[in-house]
């Protein structure tokens, strides 16, 4: 082979090489699992877009009227959790139990009783229904003194085990722009007994203007606020507990829960934490003003309802107020301790004389709280 | 041997051979895409070496085609060997040999495009700052350790991985992470309040109120795959929970459409409240330490920083018609102590330190919202190299040929 040809030849492997070497080493990018450090970023939680609503709704045009209703008997009054405005406990033999919950969705959108039905007949694997064979499964039932619609949902849900068939029964009411739904769900047997309950329950519901939670207006402070959150729970704080009160269980919100009565009523004690600022102190006035019966107040306003309490390693806040809940004259005591990005709430409700009586131990039991990593 | 193999190498036949097959690939892989979508097909047809089982005329042939890349290396050998072999410096010649030189540039600037280019987007709102940009199309899952002060440890593993099933394990994480379900498309699905006799499909986090239900891959153009995956933490002392993670609760995008569809079923507010709590960042502690964890768009971080601070989305008056966009924004570099502010618009991209930002797109539902398209392509100049010196090569051999006709006549 003449010298130059092969000097050619090993330009043209050098140029394989090269060719080959390139390809391979960006061949086998990004399948590595990678570590990097980041400067720590604002937290950037998702900001909703801009609703043309906002204005009008912040004037409150649509605020959630106030229920009211008539306990029936066995029924326990829970705090409101998720999206429900109200709940009920019923307990029976064995552990079984049925909730009763409370549930009012904005908009007409959600009046759809046939989809409603359907969603939960999907869950259970079964064919959608029909509006014919909806409407043989729908009967009337008066909520208040307004005529609604009441499904039985038996055999539509998936067994919660084999020896009980879970059961539910649903009211709906579409009313001002907000679709109302009561529910009575739980252990067919339990929901079976309770189901006559329900429907008098209903009976007794009332619907007043008032001044409570906007679903829509306050969805800012309603979607931060204690009652819609989801966080997991945090570990529990220790305490001295005062001389009376008793440790009752409480729903899944509540880290603690203390009943007081004597002979002149009852009182609560409830304790609960979560994560950020919880809706911040003048969103949780009004929510509890609003419970009470009482008007909400402007931001400024509200804040200043507040005092300052000394509590183990900080400053906490204080708010007292009396309003009327279930017909009678009701004392909310609640302390609200900020701490290491979790908000803390205690909380004192019940019949004025009882509440008042209670403060003093109410305060020193907040006072002894010692947390987890403290 | 070796001159048998230059030869084959070298000869023209190949040439004919490889631009046939590079016809019938093209012709192939296009018509593919109506299939096996846009972005796979353009992966398994021309960004590979072979392609096994080609999808002709809706059906799949257990017949072996050459790839993308395949065809073209051949192609730079071919031609490289071909003047290696032939190669005698003429000045006749010197158009014919740039535009020669040129095809190759332009042959090797695309595999290293091909092959280094990384393609990602900025979404900003105004007044929002970011140092990093996002890939659309792969995902990855980010455990990030937030236990120090000033900095986050970020361990990012490739959705490749992840789809894989099974465990992680990784030295900087005091737990492994099981995966027990991938989806690699997925919808979300608000857990109606009336049917909640159903389980989570996780025990932590956002699982107690969104579900993520599997639905097939799809290849339309207009539509892409979001994943979502069931994983489950084991610590030292046993399980920390499960968490359902998804594309859904993490991309500015897909939230800002969420919360748009949800206030239109449930009614105003709805959405907004269902969207707030969906995109929650999911947390647990662990050793001690405080780790998110996320599924989220595969992120490519820069040393410098980025900052909406007007997005300007122009309509031709009296129609939805897209007149211009543009985006000013404020670009740092603390490194450098670079602070300077940048329009961004049509075909008026920003390069910087190695990547182009180019104005792409906007959001439909949120007008403050800007989408940068983020290039890094090391090769980018090449195409402009290789172009030109095929155009100097069309020139110089025009005008030789030119010079030695007119010479000629002149003599005659």
């Amino acid at each position: 082979m003449a010298p130059e040809s092969s000097y050619r030849l090993r330009l043209l492997r050098n140029a394989v090489i090269l060719l080959a070497g390139l390809t391979l080493a960006s061949g086998c990018r990004k399948e590595q699992i990678t570590v990097y450090r980041v400067p720590k970023e604002n937290p950037t939680a998702f900001s909703p877009a801009p609703r043309a609503e906002t204005a009008h709704s912040e004037e409150g045009t649509r605020s959630l009227p106030r229920l009211r209703w008539t306990l029936p008997a066995g029924w326990e009054e829970q705090a409101p959790s998720g999206m429900s405005v109200a709940g009920f406990l019923v307990r029976w033999a064995d552990g079984k139990r049925a909730e009763v919950s409370v549930l009012p969705f904005p908009g007409e959108g959600a009046s759809d009783l046939r989809l409603m039905v359907n969603i939960v007949r999907e869950k259970a694997g079964l064919q959608p229904i029909s509006s014919d064979e909806l409407s043989k499964a729908v009967e009337p039932v008066a909520i208040g003194d307004v005529s609604a619609k009441l499904v039985d949902l038996t055999g539509a849900t998936a067994a919660a085990s084999e020896s009980s068939q879970s059961r539910i029964v649903l009211a709906v009411l579409p009313k001002d722009g907000i679709t109302w739904f009561f529910k009575l769900a739980g252990d067919g047997a339990v929901v079976s007994s309770q189901k006559s309950a329900f429907v008098n329950f209903l009976k007794t519901v009332t619907f007043e203007p008032g001044p409570g939670v906007a679903p829509n207006a306050g969805q800012v402070a309603e979607a931060n606020a204690p009652a819609s959150e989801t966080t997991e729970r945090p570990a529990r704080p220790s305490w001295e507990v005062p001389a009376g009160w008793q440790e009752v269980p409480g729903s899944k919100e509540l880290l603690a829960k203390f009943a007081v009565s004597d002979s002149e009523g009852k009182a609560e004690v409830t304790v609960s934490s979560f994560g950020g600022k919880a809706g911040g102190l003048a969103a949780n006035v009004n929510r509890w003003r609003g419970q009470l019966g009482l008007s909400p107040l402007s931001p400024a306003d509200a804040e200043k309802e507040a005092s300052s309490l000394d509590v183990l390693g900080g400053k906490a806040m204080l708010v007292d107020m009396t309003g009327e809940k279930g017909g009678q004259t009701t004392r909310l005591t609640a302390v609200i301790v900020p701490r290491e990005g979790q908000t803390w709430f205690y909380k004192l409700i019940g019949h004025a004389s009882v509440a008042e009586r209670e403060k003093a131990a109410f305060i020193k039991f907040v006072q002894s709280v010692r947390y987890p990593n403290a | 041997m070796l001159d048998r193999i230059a030869k084959i190498f070298s000869s023209l036949r190949l040439t004919v051979i490889l631009l046939a097959a590079g016809l019938v690939l093209v012709f192939v892989g296009t018509l593919a895409q109506v299939h096996e979508g846009l972005y796979d097909a353009q992966t398994r047809y021309f960004k590979s070496w072979f392609v096994w089982m080609p999808t002709i005329a809706e059906r799949r042939w257990p017949i072996l085609l050459p790839g993308g890349y395949l065809i073209g290396t051949l192609l730079v050998v071919n031609l490289l060997s071909a003047h290696a072999k032939r190669f005698k410096f003429e000045k006749k010649k010197i158009g014919i040999l740039l535009v020669h030189g040129g095809l190759i540039l332009l042959l090797l600037g695309q595999l290293t495009t091909d092959m280094l280019q990384v393609e990602t987007q900025m979404r900003l709102t105004e007044g929002e700052s970011k140092n990093y940009s996002e890939s659309g199309s792969h995902a990855e899952l980010a455990v990030i350790d937030k236990s120090n002060p000033d900095s986050d440890i970020v361990v990012a593993v490739p959705e490749r991985i992840l789809s894989k099933k099974g465990e992680i394990r990784h030295p900087d994480l005091p737990f492994t992470i099981r995966v027990k379900d991938y989806f690699p498309n997925s919808e979300p699905q608000v857990r109606p309040p009336m049917a909640d006799n159903e389980p989570p499909q996780a025990t932590q986090g956002i699982a107690g109120r969104f579900r993520f239900e599997p639905v097939p891959p799809t290849v339309r153009m207009d539509e892409r795959n979001i994943p979502s995956a069931i994983v489950e933490v084991t610590g030292a002392k046993g399980s920390l929970g499960s968490w359902a993670l998804s594309s859904w609760a993490t991309e500015e995008a897909l939230l800002a459409y969420l919360q748009v569809d949800w206030n239109k079923q449930a009614g105003e507010g709805m959405g907004d409240r269902l969207v707030s709590q969906l995109s929650k960042p999911q947390e647990f502690e662990a050793a001690g330490r405080k780790f998110q964890i996320a599924l989220r768009p595969a992120r490519v971080y820069a040393p410098h920083r980025i900052q909406l601070i007007d997005f300007r989305h122009d309509k031709y008056r009296g129609t939805e018609i897209p007149k211009n966009f543009s985006s000013l924004i404020r670009l740092t570099n603390a490194t450098t102590g670079e602070d300077r502010e940048v329009k961004i618009y049509m075909n008026s991209p920003l390069r910087y330190a190695g990547a182009t930002y180019y104005q792409a797109s906007f959001d439909k539902f949120d007008p403050r919202v800007t989408v940068l398209q983020v290039v890094r392509n090391p090769g980018w100049l090449t195409p402009y190299f290789a172009c030109g010196l095929v155009a100097l090569g069309l020139v110089v051999q025009f005008l030789s040929h030119l010079i030695r006709f007119a010479t000629k006549r002149r003599k005659a």
